[in-house]
């Protein structure tokens, strides 16, 4: 009678045993696991003022400088980044215009940049092939037509960052 | 010192197609800077690789709002849903957001409009991720997790029952009848 619980008892345990060893191999062998995350490339583009002032300037002038600007460029991208403008007509009151192929800029990477007649588009104004913060100086310098009336003379310069 | 123009947008976005004729998808843009940002969004093809590989005329590219206003340390999204895509291969194309000039000053002065692009590829299978290899996994089995762990164990609770049984030996019920 006793003897017929044996072969019950012997197999309990059996299983008990086994459970426990797969348990305490699962908490205790030393595994891994693959990690993975991706980072998003950004690009900032900060300008360091709203405007540049080229103060007040004589018909006739030539290259008049205009206010500090700093164009700030940040990328994650490892590839870098190009840094493009394009200015407009500066318009007054009147009919008359200070047209943009007056108007130049120069940076320390690069020529002084002129833009042609009724040029709508961005022109590379400076460019980096890696990643980072970079603050770029920009330096713009105006010409006044002889014949300018005088006048307040707006008009706006854009500025464009983009991945390479 | 603070500048009031200053705007993050994604630099690079992969967009996978997968077969799929149709595809959407966000972009954030967050205004860094101390002023209001009225911008406007439109797509264009900026440099070599979208002049290289400009979106098809047939596909159609809208963007959602193509207006909007961000406030200063605050993040908006548009949304940009391309439809009518058809054939495979890799096209880019540039989601630009013009942040326009709040005011005019007088005297001489151009006003900065700043803007930002995001160079959008799609291809068929979007970005191909590269994960990292695992290390090699070392197994470790302590000596009592393995079958003779578990033929001992068995022969020792047999041992400890007979043992049991031995000295509290189990009395027989009597017959009655």
């Amino acid at each position: 009678m006793k003897r017929r619980w044996l072969p019950v008892a012997g197999a309990l345990a059996a299983v008990i045993t086994v459970a426990g060893a797969g348990a305490a191999q699962a908490a205790n062998s030393p595994g891994s696991v693959t990690s993975s995350a991706t980072v998003g490339s950004t690009i900032t583009l900060t300008l360091s003022a709203a405007s540049v002032n080229f103060g007040t300037v004589n018909a006739g002038d030539a290259d008049d400088p205009g206010s500090a600007l700093s164009a700030t460029v940040t990328t994650n991208d490892g590839h870098g980044f190009i840094l493009a403008a394009s200015p407009a007509d500066m318009t007054g009151n009147g009919p008359d215009v200070i047209p943009l192929t007056n108007m130049s800029v120069m940076t320390a990477d690069y020529a002084p940049q002129t833009w042609p007649a009724e040029s709508t588009g961005y022109q590379p104004v400076d460019a980096k092939t890696a990643g980072g913060t970079y603050n770029l100086f920009q330096s713009w310098q105006l010409s006044v037509p002889g014949a300018t009336p005088a006048d307040y003379y707006t008009g706006v310069i854009s500025y464009l960052a983009t991945a390479s | 010192m603070p500048s009031p123009v200053s705007l993050t947008v994604p630099a690079i976005v992969d967009v996978g197609m997968h077969g799929h004729s149709r595809v959407t998808f966000d972009l954030a843009v967050t205004d860094h800077g101390t002023a209001p940002l009225r911008l406007a969004v439109s797509t264009a093809e900026l440099g070599r690789a979208a002049l290289a590989h400009p979106v098809p005329v047939t596909w159609h590219v809208s963007v959602t709002p193509a207006h909007l206003t961000v406030h200063p340390g605050r993040t908006r999204e548009v949304r940009v849903t391309v439809s009518g895509a058809t054939g495979t291969g890799v096209h880019v194309l540039n989601v630009v957001f013009t942040a326009r000039p709040h005011v005019r000053h007088g005297g001489s002065t151009d006003d900065l409009s700043a803007a930002v692009a995001s160079k959008v590829t799609f291809s068929e299978s979007g970005r191909v991720t590269a994960f990292a290899a695992a290390p090699p996994v070392t197994r470790y089995y302590p000596w009592w997790s393995g079958p003779v762990a578990g033929v001992v164990a068995v022969a020792a609770v047999i041992v400890a029952w007979r043992l049991f049984r031995r000295r509290h030996p189990r009395r027989m019920p009597a017959h009655r009848g």
